[in-house]
């Protein structure tokens, strides 16, 4: 979360806990094509990556079990 | 992986490039089943330490469900501790606008912005050892300027608590009551509802387990076949 950001939270954990280590995460994205869709990926090691956001206009596209934030592809073409 | 490949070269190309087998093909099920798990995350990413939803993949997904010929009905498992108060309640609106049934089921926890989820689908349900927790929304500690105002808050909780109301069966008057309770939670003003309770005081439609939100969600659909061939 950077300065000029704002979110209002309903939860029942404590911020200081939602929130803890916000100022060291810096996560490092890179976008990938898939054939039609766009995804945005956080690259791990060995060339795989884990899908941190589908950009697609088809909906259908967001159930597709293979493309699920979370899931790991492979970044090697 | 392109989609029109056999089983059989995906199963190999998923080997080769991540040392995991597929699983199985999934059998198609005229029903589809939506977890709403951990933080609900909205246009802030929440640090790794969470585990959450994201709003931006479930409202395609249910744009998706409401499209899809094949998909006749919903299933919500609710446990989520709650999150960013506009992606829930945009989630929820989502939900309550679907042509096609919904119910939800809260397993473990339905707490704070999880609740206008839980009951915006058609029917809810909560198992007998799930909690719900009704509390005030405020601004704790927050690490940034926030330029909201305390009348925004007040603005806020109002659309929540409206929501709640006009989707279940309790009163603007008991929901108020439970969520400004004194005595109930160690360190907040609120009440936490178990499994019954919070059918008691009309928060959930009914209590049960998987079989039964199974058994309602496809009576849903059965209803809506039968009116829509009337």
């Amino acid at each position: 979360m950077r300065e000029g950001e704002d979110v209002l939270m309903y939860t029942i954990l404590p911020i200081e806990e939602v929130m803890e280590g916000w100022d060291e995460f810096e996560p490092h994205y890179v976008e990938v094509r898939r054939g039609s869709i766009t995804m945005v990926v956080e690259p791990l090691r060995f060339g795989q990556g884990r899908i941190i956001r589908i950009i697609s206009s088809n909906p259908s596209t967001h159930l597709d079990p293979q493309l699920q934030p979370g899931c790991l592809i492979s970044l090697v073409p | 992986m392109e989609q029109g490949e056999p089983l059989v070269n995906q199963t190999v190309e998923a080997m080769r490039q991540l040392g995991q087998l597929a699983p199985p093909a999934p059998v198609e099920s005229n029903i589809h089943c939506l977890s709403i798990v951990g933080q609900i995350e909205g246009h802030v990413v929440l640090p790794p330490k969470n585990k959450t939803t994201k709003y931006e993949h479930v409202i395609p997904q249910l744009v998706a469900i409401e499209q899809n010929p094949m998909i006749e009905g919903v299933l919500i498992i609710l446990n989520t501790v709650g999150g960013d108060i506009e992606a829930g309640l945009a989630i929820a609106e989502m939900i309550r606008t679907m042509s096609k049934p919904a119910v939800s089921l809260v397993l473990g926890g339905g707490h704070s912005i999880g609740i206008p989820i839980a009951v915006a689908a058609r029917y809810s349900f909560i198992s007998d050892t799930s909690t719900v927790t009704i509390h005030p929304i405020r601004l704790t500690g927050m690490v940034i300027g926030v330029p909201q105002t305390y009348e925004y808050l007040d603005k806020m909780q109002d659309r929540v608590i409206r929501f709640i109301v006009s989707n279940s069966k309790i009163s603007d008057e008991k929901l108020r009551e439970l969520m400004f309770r004194t005595g109930e939670l160690v360190r907040d003003v609120g009440t936490v509802l178990v499994g019954k309770e919070a059918v008691d005081v009309g928060l959930m439609d009914e209590l049960g387990g998987l079989a039964k939100a199974m058994e309602k969600l496809n009576a849903l659909i059965d209803e809506a076949k039968a009116s829509e061939g009337g």
